[in-house]
């Protein structure tokens, strides 16, 4: 008896082991452990000299070990010291088969696991981000620095940006682009299933690194991180900021050669160019962009780091260096990167509105080409950012015509969605009403755009509240609206429940009144000369911030309904049908949930996914595509 | 009368003699709420937009007129088209049938393309004007100011006279056309006084100038920071007087300057 | 369909009231995260008369006399002493005498080597009234201004006095060693209550610029602060 219990003990220990190792526990205790050893011996060799060599060791070492205790570099050390590759068995170990909910907690490749790690993370940087929001709306309701004192205040406005746009960037590619896309184009997996999961835990372990600057006295330069104020901050926060990037910016090249490669690669059979879902042009083209762009932020980050812990001086002028390079290298990703986070928001809504308007999308070819300006025209307009820099005043007639022009596939993407609603069968639901929304906000804010391209206004404005409402109207109002409709559009088929509607109404309604009322304030301000990060608001500046600070509750409290509606509906919701609302494309042909390799007989497409309203005879499952079997499988891997 | 932007559908042509001319319905709307967000604008705009104190911001608040009269029509047909669907075409519940396919004549297609391309030329054309008006060459009679920004305050030089600024105070003459000199001391800071309608950036190691400008009314208006520069950011301000000739000249004779 | 109980409205109320409890927990937080952002205890004027004051305050090249319990590297920054928050009260004189311990920096804008604001815009340096100091002989400036848009402006900026590089260690504050200072003294006037703010205009922050504007230079409790005029 005694043997079958120590047996037993055993068994249960080395299962607790087989858990907890490799997971994201392992990485967090390795990499905890990595810090701290590569902190200290750097300590021991600068003679705690130099703070940031320490730190920004501390965090190299963080990252290496966190990503070794996760299992990350299994399949490399399998190749070169067990010289064999992987068996189709530890493939499927790697995708978290027979895992149950473990396979969430680890480093795995299947990317429907990848795709709900991404989604958790989103709303979490939301959620955290929005706090941050919420902080400085507080701050800004009245004037004087009375609730936080300005230094806080200064970290707290730029943890705000970049939790944000971390979180923008990665709300529609990340969850979506991961867990629907390779459904959506008829694949079993993405093309690089490792380097997948690899781009997930990158973003997972700069949020650690990213909130240490809490600890190290925070960051003054606001999201921006603008050299030299960046290299001349003597408190390590800075670092923490700089490093953040880093790493994400690393995360985001890995998934952008991935979703490339899948999107290029892995059509399923008769899915041509022409009859790709919109969604998956609007993640493929924001992807390319991200490739063109972040890899200069990346640099300029590592460019404030040799500045910060080598005194190089790329950015400092009384050592030969300059600022405006800094600012080049940071706008040349800084507005790439708003149609990063755009382009994958605005397919998500036109997807949605065709699906609960029953009708195709309104001018398919205009719309792809609205996005494919979009995405080229972004590349050339950085220059808009450096009007009143002071720099050369030679390329800014350029700059301006390049941005005006960006209006025009704008307005192709009005054209489209507009004409998908009209004369549609409409289906009130939740995404709609955010879609509705998007489009009446980004309306508000193209148009102010319109005043910060042009030169001469742009002098008033810059660097004004009225920018930061611009902003807002278009990467929260539009985009993160486009991300709720995808969100409540997707949930059913990725979780298998029902969000509850009349939750997801209020949250709507709390959102976008709230909104409005925030930023139209802002908006106000700003042209009244408001500047920008400001800690002390000044008094005649007070009524539309105290108006704006009001108007937060309410954003506050949609966030939390959002919050109340996710919880209940995880624990005690409806189950969702495999094909909830009807749509064409192809996610919504397989069961839910999903199973392994997604698709039993990979399926041939004969037509757009948007065929409603057609005379056409309705082919088996009314979906418009001929589902043929059995047929031979992709020789993908 | 059939819809004229449907591809030929056959299916389509009965059920449009039971509907209302849903197009022309809302092209309507869209045309009243045009014309009175217009006026509106119009009447609105200098209850807005803060007085002005010199001809380029003069210039800049009628800018922001031309273009939000602009954009209201714009704006308006998002407005109207989509509201009028979700209001006119929403189904109760799940729809059983499916919309009309529509597709966009090439009528639509070049018809949009080429308004919002004359649009955004017109935006184009306008800035550029507006901004060549800026570069305007100094006149003999230009007051110079050396701007020096530093964490966290402002210091005026007027080097033709030889005096600094006293305070937080920048003191002008009216109606002479003055250019300012910026520069840095530390990191980079946003010389702006929106009364003016001027704006650039304090650079480090740089002198950057802003447009010339003329100051036309006499009164109180601030000068602020609008670059992000650190701890007390916000409280980078001053204060710029605008005043008689006569009142500048004693000025400077009292601070120490020559004339 | 969801039934919608009252379960169901209890809940919304409820997450929305928890939710501001994790808003108001954070930001409690956040306020008490002392490296973030460090406003030191209020030090207040000592009254002369119904309408005088006298502050008393010092400059030091290091903390250990007013942040001893601070670790690496702010035991070694600059500092005003004992505390950056000032309390004066509202229409009356203030004069402030500021014992002045450490060396000079050169200023880089030679704006701040002028008095100013002061009556009779003059400083007492040990005992000499003088309205200027050459731009190498400072080691801090005292730069109080006001807020934006402020009702009743108060400008008041004075440069002291360095000590000489190679001055003897001849006095002991709290055990720790420091040269004779310079006693500078000088006098304002505040009007009604209001908030200002104050800031050491001289690189004194470590390095050169635009490093010696870092540091200690850009945080409260050492080189830069407030002054409130308030009725007490």
């Amino acid at each position: 008896m005694t043997e079958g219990k120590t047996i037993e003990g055993e068994s249960r220990r080395t299962n607790l082991m087989q858990m907890l190792f490799p997971s994201v526990v392992s990485g967090v205790v390795l990499g905890v452990i990595g810090a701290v050893v590569f902190g200290v011996v750097v300590g021991l060799i600068t003679q705690q000299q130099n703070q940031d060599a320490q730190l920004v060791a501390a965090y190299i070492g963080w990252t290496l070990f966190f990503f070794i205790g996760i299992g990350a570099f299994e399949g490399i050390t399998t190749w070169g010291f067990a010289r064999r590759e992987l068996t189709l068995e530890e493939e499927h170990k790697l995708a978290g088969k027979g895992q149950g909910l473990w396979r969430y907690f680890r480093y795995t490749t299947d990317h429907k696991v990848v795709g709900m790690q991404y989604l958790a993370l989103t709303l979490v940087l939301f959620f955290f981000g929005s706090m941050g929001a919420f902080m400085i709306r507080l701050e800004q309701s009245v004037p004087g620095a009375i609730f936080f004192n300005p230094q806080t205040y200064n970290t707290i406005v730029g943890m705000h940006g970049i939790l944000m746009i971390v979180a923008t960037i990665i709300m529609v590619s990340g969850p979506f682009g991961n867990f629907i896309l390779p459904i959506m184009i008829g694949a079993r997996d993405m093309a690089f299933p490792r380097l997948n999961a690899l781009s997930f835990w990158l973003v997972f372990a700069a949020a650690p690194v990213f909130f240490s600057t809490l600890a190290f006295g925070g960051f003054p330069t606001g999201w921006t991180g603008y050299a030299p104020l960046a290299v001349q901050e003597m408190t390590p926060g800075m670092d923490a900021y700089c490093f953040t990037i880093i790493l994400f910016a690393t995360s985001t090249t890995v998934a952008a050669m991935n979703i490339v490669t899948t999107v290029l690669v892995m059509r399923t059979k008769g899915m041509t160019w022409g009859r790709l879902p919109i969604f998956v042009w609007g993640v493929i083209l924001s992807v390319i962009l991200g490739l063109t762009a972040f890899p200069s932020f990346l640099i300029s980050q590592v460019m404030v780091l040799m500045d910060r812990v080598f005194q190089t001086s790329f950015f400092i002028a009384t050592f030969g260096g300059s600022n405006w390079l800094y600012e080049h290298l940071f706008w040349f990703m800084g507005h790439p990167e708003v149609y990063v986070i755009a382009l994958p928001a605005m397919a998500t809504a036109a997807e949605v509105t065709a699906v609960f308007a029953r009708k195709p999308v309104f001018g398919y070819r205009l719309l792809v080409s609205g996005l494919i300006g979009v995405c080229v025209l972004s590349t050339v307009v950085w220059g808009h950012h450096l009007y009143t820099s002071g720099a050369n005043t030679a390329l800014d007639g350029p700059y301006m015509l390049d941005t005006e022009l960006i209006s025009i596939p704008t307005g192709l993407f009005f054209l489209g969605m507009i004409g998908t609603f009209w004369r549609g069968k409409i289906w009130m639901t939740v995404p709609i009403l955010f879609v509705a929304g998007m489009l009446v906000n980004f309306v508000i804010g193209g148009v102010t755009g319109i005043y910060l391209a042009d030169l001469p206004t742009d002098e008033i404005l810059h660097g004004g509240m009225f920018v930061t409402a611009h902003f807002h109207f278009t990467l929260v109002g539009s985009m993160v609206f486009g991300f709720f409709a995808g969100f409540y559009y997707w949930f059913p088929k990725m979780l298998g429940k029902r969000l509850d509607p009349v939750l997801g109404r209020i949250h709507f309604w709390l959102f976008e009144i709230g909104f409005l009322g925030t930023f139209l304030s802002l908006f106000y301000a700003g042209l009244l000369g408001e500047p920008r990060w400001s800690a002390n608001v000044a008094p005649m500046f007070a009524v539309p911030n105290l108006i704006a600070s009001l108007f937060a509750i309410l954003i506050a409290a949609s966030v939390f309904t959002l919050v109340y509606n996710v919880i209940i509906t995880l624990a005690r919701g409806e189950r969702a049908e495999a094909n909830e609302w009807g749509g064409k494309t192809l996610e919504w042909t397989v069961p839910t949930p999903v199973p392994l390799e997604n698709f039993e007989h990979l399926p041939v497409v004969t037509s757009l996914p948007y065929n409603y309203g057609s005379p056409e005879p309705v082919t088996e499952k009314a979906t418009g595509i001929a589902i043929d079997m059995p047929l031979q499988t992709q020789s993908e891997d | 009368m059939s819809e004229p932007n449907v591809d030929g559908n056959p299916a389509n042509t009965s059920s449009a003699h039971k509907e209302p001319h849903h197009l022309r319905r809302a092209v309507i709307i869209w045309a009243v709420l045009s014309v009175l967000g217009i006026i509106a604008t119009i009447l609105l705009s200098p209850i807005i937009m803060p007085p002005a104190a010199s001809a380029l911001d003069s210039a800049d608040n009628f800018t922001f007129t031309v273009f939000t009269v602009l954009a209201v029509p714009v704006a308006m047909f998002v407005f109207v088209f989509l509201g009028y669907s979700l209001i006119v075409f929403r189904t109760k519940g799940r729809p059983t049938e499916d919309g009309i396919p529509l597709q966009p004549t090439p009528f639509i297609q070049i018809g949009w393309l080429g308004i919002t391309s004359a649009l955004c030329l017109f935006l184009v054309i306008w800035g550029l004007f507006a901004f060549y008006q800026e570069t305007a060459a100094a006149s003999s009679n230009t007051l110079q100011v050396q701007v020096t920004g530093q964490q966290w305050m402002w210091t005026f030089y007027y080097p033709q006279y030889g005096v600094s600024s006293q305070g937080q105070v920048l003191e002008l003459p009216v109606n002479r056309p003055v250019e300012f000199y910026v520069t840095s001391k530390d990191v980079l800071h946003g010389f702006a006084i929106r009364a003016f309608g001027i704006r650039v950036d304090a650079n480090p190691g740089e002198v950057t100038t802003t447009p010339l400008v003329t100051p036309s009314v006499i009164g109180q208006y601030e000068v602020a920071c609008v670059e992000l520069c650190g701890l007390y950011h916000s409280y980078m301000w001053e204060f710029v007087n605008v005043v008689s000739t006569d009142s500048f000249n004693s000025w400077i004779v009292d601070h120490g300057g020559h004339l | 369909m969801r039934q919608h109980s009252t379960g169901f409205v209890l809940g919304i109320i409820g997450s929305i009231i928890v939710g501001f409890g994790i808003i108001a927990g954070i930001f409690l937080g956040l306020r008490s995260i002392t490296g973030l952002g460090y406003e030191p205890a209020v030090y207040q004027a000592q009254k002369t008369g119904p309408n005088s004051a006298t502050l008393s305050i010092s400059t030091f090249p290091d903390s250990h006399v007013c942040h001893a319990d601070a670790g690496e590297p702010q035991i070694n920054w600059v500092t005003y002493c004992p505390s950056t928050s000032f309390e004066v009260p509202p229409n009356s004189l203030i004069t402030v005498v500021i014992y002045q311990y450490d060396t000079s920096t050169t200023l880089v804008n030679g704006y701040f080597q002028q008095v100013q604001g002061t009556i009779g815009d003059v400083e007492m340096v040990n005992g000499t009234p003088m309205s200027q100091v050459a731009i190498d002989h400072i080691a801090h400036t005292f730069t109080l201004q006001s807020r934006p848009n402020e009702a009743h402006p108060l400008f008041v900026s004075v440069p002291l006095v360095g000590v000489p590089d190679n001055a003897p260690n001849a006095v002991t504050v709290d055990g720790n060693p420091y040269p004779k200072p310079n006693v500078i003294t000088f006098q304002f006037r505040t009007g009604p209550p209001g908030t200002y703010i104050w800031h050491c205009y001289d690189p004194c922050g470590g390095g050169s610029p635009p490093f010696g504007f870092s540091g200690p230079m850009s945080t409260t409790g050492y080189m830069a602060g407030t002054l409130t005029v308030a009725n007490y």
